[in-house]
């Protein structure tokens, strides 16, 4: 039954009661849970005749105190902090995100690509030149918000055709990226894709605004 | 004054005689009506013909076996179409057979000839009333050579069998060496037929051509391909709008299986086009992988229904094949296909459950593409099926969401290159483009659909 364990001393709380000081073991267990060794009281047997209940333990456990705070005050705190690095971390990513389909490099873009077109406009603009700004203005508004053709997209010029005022020529420039040039003449900045965004736009357009007749749009990749 | 009232007399007798004489050449020979006790008791068989024909559709005519042409009413130059039901647990007559009937009369002008068999149908004991489809396979056979006999042509016999009744079908069909112009197994039967041979079951071999529709293979139906053409209703096994559990009573058992009766009806009604496509799985076909119809040129794929004419050469060519479609819970069941090919140009791959809905003008309707997740690769074509369950015509506005299943973290975005909507029944209608669109996860985009440009 003697066991002697002397460097380690029994750490009791100066606030004990006096019926924790009896059940001296479960003091000794807590003291074990702060990190001190266990030293079995010699007097034990004597001191206490009933074992106390699982329960009794784990309120003195609980009630041990770390610094200023029980213990049961630091579950809490650690389940809080961890939901709080969750958070944390979450909206960190969110707002590291960097979406890839948005990272380009506009010096990258070398090789030219030109489509050129026409189309019909039906209502009287007052002079030859202002119609050609207006519409040069439309154009260059239209590819440059344009989702998947605005980065390529450099500029747009409007020229009146010499058979008549209801005419309007135009050129639009783009301008791509050597890597993936076949992919990206082949889709996103196709004659197909081009065209049509144009189409939709005017299609778009609450009819009058634009004055544009959408089936005498014309338009061709300028091969160089 | 006396001579007078005499002859007024006399001529209201011979009136009211007339009258009953009329009576009594109209007494109808209806389906047998019986009983739970007579089902409870067991019942033995007994074959009756009751033949309906344009002139009287209301009043069915019973048909002496052997003497078919004593009926003067039965034209045997006529094409002849029997109606044959199947196990009838209750004793009841089906409700369908007055609807198959009209309908079959609407389609052309023919004899249609209600086989009712219901004493012996009508057995608690299922087995019973299958050990009797032999016997009445037997006696039916019997009946359609002395048809012959007397000039009828075999190629123009339909034999038209629900459930049990496409089995038995199938043996006069088999009794006949298949000579017999068309059987159309309704949903054959499949307790006690899941591991018959073909010869203990309806097979192609058992008429010149034999279509089959499927509604109920897991539990009534029989799983397989039974016929030239197998027609798939919602993959063949658990049809829309029927209960999933055995709360809602009798109709949790027959559903399904009856289905396979009311699309047939409704596609005799014409008020329903249930077009098949060939596939080799309901899986490939909700993939939009199977919408190809050109083995069928010039015609479109199979349409379930009487009038097979288009079809029935090149699915005999064909051997045996299996067709899928959708439908809705209820009538007109028909379901509006969209095929729909969509470019993307993100960089990575991305996943979603794509979400469609059609607008005109106050209506809308939505097609739920959630049975698997759509692939969306750079620069591929992603293809779907989107099934609406409404016809609407002139549409003026798509919405669309993307959902890919990402509650937390940083919302993608899904930029499309170019959708295109192909309405795959009505080659009449514009295709819809829509180009370069952007839309983030989960977030539902409208547009308006352009006209797709045939000039590029």
């Amino acid at each position: 039954m003697e066991q002697q364990d002397a460097e380690v001393t029994v750490y009791i709380p100066e606030n004990e009661s006096p019926a924790a000081h009896r059940a001296g073991s479960d003091v000794a267990d807590s003291a074990k849970y702060l990190r001190f060794e266990k030293t079995p009281d010699p007097g034990q047997a004597e001191r206490t005749q009933e074992e106390p209940s699982w329960m009794d333990r784990m309120k003195e456990h609980l009630n041990a105190k770390i610094w200023r705070c029980k213990v049961w005050m630091v579950i809490p705190v650690v389940l809080l902090l961890i939901v709080a690095v969750i958070f944390i971390s979450l909206a960190l990513c969110t707002w590291m995100h960097k979406d890839e389909d948005e990272n380009y490099d506009k010096s990258l873009f070398i090789v030219p690509q030109n489509f050129n077109g026409s189309f019909q406009i039906t209502s009287n603009h007052s002079s030859g030149n202002q119609v050609l700004g207006y519409f040069e203005d439309k154009l260059n508004t239209v590819y440059k918000s344009s989702p998947a053709l605005g980065r390529y997209f450099i500029r747009a010029e409007a020229l009146l055709s010499s058979e008549g005022s209801a005419t309007v020529l135009y050129q639009l420039m783009f301008k791509l990226p050597e890597e993936n040039l076949e992919e990206l003449r082949n889709f996103t900045v196709s004659l197909e894709v081009v065209k049509n965004v144009f189409r939709q736009f005017l299609s778009d357009q609450e009819s009058g605004d634009m004055s544009v007749t959408p089936t005498s749009l014309k338009m061709s990749l300028m091969l160089r | 004054m006396l001579p007078h009232r005499l002859l007024g007399l006399l001529g209201l007798l011979v009136l009211c005689e007339g009258q009953d004489e009329t009576r009594t050449e109209e007494t109808c020979d209806n389906f047998t009506d019986l009983d739970l006790s007579h089902c409870f008791m067991g019942t033995s068989l007994y074959v009756r013909l009751l033949l309906y024909t344009r002139s009287n559709l209301e009043c069915g005519r019973e048909i002496n076996h052997h003497h078919p042409s004593s009926q003067p009413l039965f034209d045997l130059h006529r094409p002849t179409a029997f109606v044959i039901h199947g196990y009838r647990p209750t004793g009841a007559p089906p409700i369908w057979i007055n609807h198959v009937v009209h309908l079959l009369a609407q389609q052309e002008d023919m004899n249609i000839i209600v086989v009712d068999w219901n004493r012996g149908a009508a057995n608690f004991n299922y087995f019973t009333a299958v050990s009797y489809t032999r016997e009445a396979a037997h006696n039916l056979t019997g009946f359609i050579k002395t048809m012959q006999e007397e000039g009828a042509s075999l190629s123009s016999i339909h034999l038209i069998g629900v459930s049990l009744g496409a089995h038995l079908a199938g043996f006069v069909g088999a009794n006949l060496k298949g000579k017999i112009g068309r059987i159309t197994g309704l949903d054959p039967a499949g307790p006690m037929f899941t591991s018959a041979t073909p010869e203990d079951r309806l097979d192609p071999s058992d008429a010149m051509f034999v279509d089959v529709l499927h509604t109920d293979m897991n539990s009534f139906g029989l799983r397989g391909a039974h016929g030239h053409v197998d027609f798939y209703a919602n993959g063949g096994a658990d049809q829309p709008g029927c209960p999933k559990t055995i709360f809602a009573g009798k109709s949790y058992f027959v559903c399904d299986h009856q289905r396979s009766v009311f699309l047939f009806l409704c596609s005799l009604n014409q008020t329903c086009q249930l077009t098949g496509y060939p596939c080799s799985s309901y899986g490939r076909f909700l993939d939009g992988q199977c919408l190809q119809c050109e083995a069928f040129k010039p015609a479109s794929c199979p349409v379930l229904g009487h009038n097979m004419s288009q079809w029935r050469d090149a699915l005999v060519r064909l051997g045996q094949t299996k067709v899928f479609f959708s439908t809705t819970s209820s009538l007109p069941y028909r379901k509006l296909i969209y095929r729909v090919d969509m470019v993307t140009w993100n960089q990575y791959l991305r996943w979603g459950v794509v979400y469609i809905r059609l607008h005109s003008g106050r209506n809308s309707t939505e097609a739920r593409i959630d049975h698997r997740h759509l692939r969306l690769e750079q620069y591929t074509s992603s293809r779907l099926l989107a099934q609406f369950d409404e016809d609407l015509q002139h549409i003026q506005k798509i919405s669309m969401r993307i959902s890919t299943g990402n509650i937390i973290g940083p919302r993608y975005k899904i930029r499309l290159l170019r959708i295109r909507f192909t309405p795959l029944e009505h080659p009449d209608r514009p295709l819809m483009c829509r180009f370069d669109l952007i839309m983030e996860e989960n977030m539902e985009v409208a547009f308006r659909p352009l006209a797709c440009d045939s000039g590029l």
